[in-house]
């Protein structure tokens, strides 16, 4: 889910349904609900170009939103599985995690895949800085934070900044199940 | 090749052997120069690798303080403080829920929103580090956000039984509790399972 903190709505991403739903922040209404791709399940959002991010774990790809009509833009093909998603809205660079492993980097202006960054075998969670232009991507492979620093010249660079404690770590299954939370 | 000493062979032999060696250097410098390039490209920062609690699950930012804050499988939120190179202090604050999963962060109130697996959504002061309150919200968070403007902490989640049914639970920052919540679809999935 993401809210866009200027319009006011909040996304939501239907896995089952293969819909987004669109809720008024003030009346706490659904006001639309549209279809995506098979399996969304995270949205991200850039409230300076109100455009809103999809990524659709069993279609492989990232659904473009129009905030303002709410009309699907475009839908980019980054294959793997696309979970959870990020935009850097001074940039409009959009991340989408693989959780096959790779984070594909989007450009919001084109809709176009630019690269896919190696950051881990499943990365899971992103967080994007866009006061520093850093990203950061939990990976749940090698159970490491690692940040990315954005670049004009090129793609991302990526190195790990946080491991686990292999004393404190998980077991495997439960690890995998709890991620889907 | 010492049984064909004196014989032609080792002569017939040699170029073969240096196209060995030349594969040999071909590939020790095209080791080198990957080894490089990865180096230069995705340095793990060993200097400053510091331990995680735990398997990490969720991530989330205050660009304002620049503090990163994740959740692991232990029921203490990491607070990783950076600096302008990236890297940082780590520290861990206890928040009494279990197992912690979705998390969102406002820059105004400078307020973090952590939800846990026994149905809670705790609070913490971003500036001391310290839990505030906890909401009960009777749900599994998969998802968090928040809309700074208003004070609007939004949590989707599926029922908590296994049915699927999709339901987002609106959340009153200001007063921390829970305002409504809103039936939507039939959930992210049905909890456990994966698709």
């Amino acid at each position: 889910m993401a809210a866009n903190s200027l319009t006011n709505r909040i996304y939501v991403a239907n896995g089952l349904d293969g819909t987004v739903s669109v809720l008024d922040g003030g009346t706490n209404a659904v006001l639309a609900t549209g279809q995506v791709g098979p399996f969304p399940s995270h949205v991200a959002v850039n409230a300076r170009t109100n455009r809103v991010y999809v990524s659709n774990r069993a279609g492989h790809t990232v659904s473009v939103l129009d905030g303002a009509s709410n009309a699907l833009l475009a839908t980019v093909v980054v294959g793997g599985i696309p979970d959870e998603i990020g935009v850097n809205e001074t940039t409009d660079w959009v991340y989408a995690a693989n959780a096959e492993g790779g984070l594909a980097v989007l450009d919001g202006g084109s809709n176009r895949l630019l690269t896919t960054v190696p950051v881990g075998r499943e990365p899971q969670a992103i967080a994007v800085n866009a006061a520093t232009n850093r990203v950061y991507v939990v990976d749940g492979g090698d159970h490491t934070v690692w940040t990315l620093q954005e670049h004009r010249w090129g793609p991302p660079t990526a190195r790990v900044i946080l491991r686990a404690d292999p004393a404190a770590l998980l077991p495997a299954e439960e690890a995998k199940q709890r991620r889907c939370a | 090749m010492i049984f064909l000493a004196g014989s032609r062979a080792p002569f017939l032999l040699l170029p073969v052997f240096r196209f060995r060696l030349s594969l040999l250097g071909g590939a020790l410098m095209l080791l080198s120069v990957t080894g490089l390039t990865a180096l230069l490209w995705s340095a793990p920062a060993v200097a400053n690798s510091v331990s995680l609690p735990g398997t990490p699950m969720a991530v989330a930012i205050n660009p304002a303080t620049n503090r990163l804050y994740l959740t692991t499988n232990n029921p203490s939120i990491a607070v990783w403080s950076l600096d302008g190179s990236g890297t940082g202090a780590l520290r861990s604050v206890t928040l009494g829920g279990g197992f912690l999963g979705a998390l969102a962060v406002t820059a105004v109130t400078e307020h973090v929103y952590v939800a846990d697996v026994s149905g809670r959504v705790s609070v913490l002061a971003g500036a001391s580090n310290t839990e505030l309150t906890s909401v009960v919200i009777s749900a599994i968070a998969h998802g968090m956000a928040v809309n700074p403007w208003t004070n609007r902490v939004y949590v989707t989640s599926d029922r908590g039984d296994g049915r699927p049914a999709g339901t987002v639970v609106v959340l009153d920052g200001e007063r921390d509790t829970v305002l409504t919540q809103v039936q939507i679809g039939r959930g992210r999935w049905a909890w456990p399972q994966t698709p």
